[in-house]
């Protein structure tokens, strides 16, 4: 009954696209809740830039671009190798977290050498 | 009328009794042939039929579609004989185990005293009962009966008839199944456009979300971050101690430290000072030298600056954003 199969196929794939639905409408009811943060956010190109710009004292080793729920991404590693002074970059890294969209996924030392994964939103 | 074409003889009676050797009618009749027979079993071989309650009337040759079983409006059955008088000449029947016998007697029959009835040869009592139109019962009687009596039936048009409901079945059949089956797409186009239209509305939804999380960006990092400057609070229990070398990896869960620590001494008091910061730690005492080996490992949550009071369980709630927005609808 080649039919019936489709016909319980298509039923169930309306039954999964509207639990779907309804998924995100109570996310989104959920997320309303919340109050609205302002912010500033740079467009693409100046963000590129900005992070070449930062990266003065550090070595840009990797960039590339990405997409997740927040928007639009660029992921960078900074890399330290002279961390005589670390404490004071970790502070000048934790100050630049108030002026742009931008957050540190990850943290490794190994030998003489710090990577520093950080990720940064832009506009579009 | 009575047709009859019997011991090769053939004949047409009329309600008065008289006979003609030819006559075209319009309407009921009885009919006797020399094929004439009475069966308990309906039989294929004969094209014409009458059934009743004791059996069947067969016949091979009717007038037309309004003729009857002589024999059976005459009643035949077993026990008792029947016919008809008419033009001097007397035809009787009757029914012995099945098989129907019967006479027809020359013109010489004047009076019902000169009828000589057949018990020996059929096998009967004498007093078996008679009854016969034209003598004890009244000739027009007769053609009352024939009229009652039910026409023959016709197999082969029984057979056309049936035919054409079973084309009529199959064709109504065939557009019953053609109306399933449009009924049948019809359906499944309008849950495909629903479909649609819901993936649709979920894609918008998804949009939505993230709308909803970019009006809030700023938490969202707070989320995702890794503080660096936690990272050393959590760790600085380890300033006072010299390591020939040191691996740390954070993520956004757990701390993990792999160092070789100068001497077996400083190896455990930083052991004890881990103990007290509640952290997980491991040494690996060596074969030879003075360095020992140290595994660290401590969850990592920590605290995190929110914008509004329940932050966090806006953080809690994060991943489960990020699957649903994630999650593909096709």
């Amino acid at each position: 009954m080649p039919k019936l199969n489709d016909i319980n196929k298509i039923n169930k794939k309306n039954s999964d696209v509207k639990q779907k639905l309804n998924e995100f409408e109570n996310a989104i009811k959920e997320l309303k809740k919340y109050p609205e943060i302002s912010y500033y956010i740079n467009s693409e190109s100046d963000t590129k830039l900005l992070i070449k710009k930062l990266s003065k004292n550090f070595f840009l080793s990797e960039m590339s671009q990405g997409e997740d729920i927040g928007g639009k991404y660029i992921d960078f590693t900074w890399q330290i190798t002279n961390y005589d002074n670390l404490k004071n970059i970790i502070v000048y890294l934790e100050s630049i977290k108030r002026s742009f969209p931008i957050c540190y996924r990850a943290y490794e030392m190994s030998g003489s050498t710090i990577n520093i994964k950080g990720r940064i939103y832009y506009a579009v | 009328m009575i047709y009859i074409n019997y011991k090769r003889e053939k004949l047409w009676i009329a309600p008065d009794g008289k006979t003609y050797p030819e006559l075209s009618i319009t309407g009921p009749n009885a009919v006797l042939t020399d094929v004439s027979t009475f069966k308990k079993i309906n039989d294929e071989n004969y094209r014409y039929y009458s059934k009743t309650h004791k059996g069947y009337f067969l016949e091979n040759e009717i007038v037309n579609d309004e003729s009857r079983s002589l024999l059976e409006a005459l009643g035949l059955q077993e026990g008792i004989i029947v016919g008809l008088y008419f033009s001097n000449r007397i035809l009787i029947f009757t029914l012995v185990n099945g098989e129907i016998k019967s006479r027809f007697s020359p013109e010489n029959i004047f009076s019902p005293q000169e009828i000589v009835y057949p018990y020996e040869e059929w096998g009967i009592p004498e007093n078996t009962p008679v009854k016969i139109y034209g003598i004890n019962l009244p000739f027009e009687e007769l053609f009352t009966k024939i009229e009652q009596t039910k026409p023959l039936k016709d197999r082969e048009k029984i057979r056309e008839k049936y035919k054409f409901i079973q084309n009529a079945v199959s064709i109504a059949f065939i557009i019953l199944a053609l109306l399933g089956w449009a009924g049948v797409e019809t359906f499944l186009s309008y849950k495909n456009s629903q479909y649609k239209k819901t993936v649709t509305k979920v894609n918008n939804a998804r949009q939505e979300l993230a709308k909803e999380i970019q009006a809030r960006l700023p938490i969202y990092l707070e989320c995702i971050n890794v503080p660096l400057d936690k990272v050393f609070q959590e760790i600085s229990f380890m300033e006072n101690f010299s390591y020939s070398s040191a691996n740390i990896s954070v993520d956004n869960e757990q701390i993990k430290v792999k160092a070789d620590v100068n001497g077996v001494e400083a190896a455990y008091m930083l052991k004890e000072e881990a103990i007290k910061k509640g952290v997980n730690f491991e040494l690996n005492l060596p074969q030879g030298g003075n360095s020992v080996q140290t595994i660290i490992t401590k969850d990592f949550k920590p605290q995190k600056d929110f914008f509004f009071s329940d932050g966090n369980k806006f953080c809690n709630g994060i991943n489960y954003y990020n699957q649903l927005y994630s999650a593909k609808v096709k």
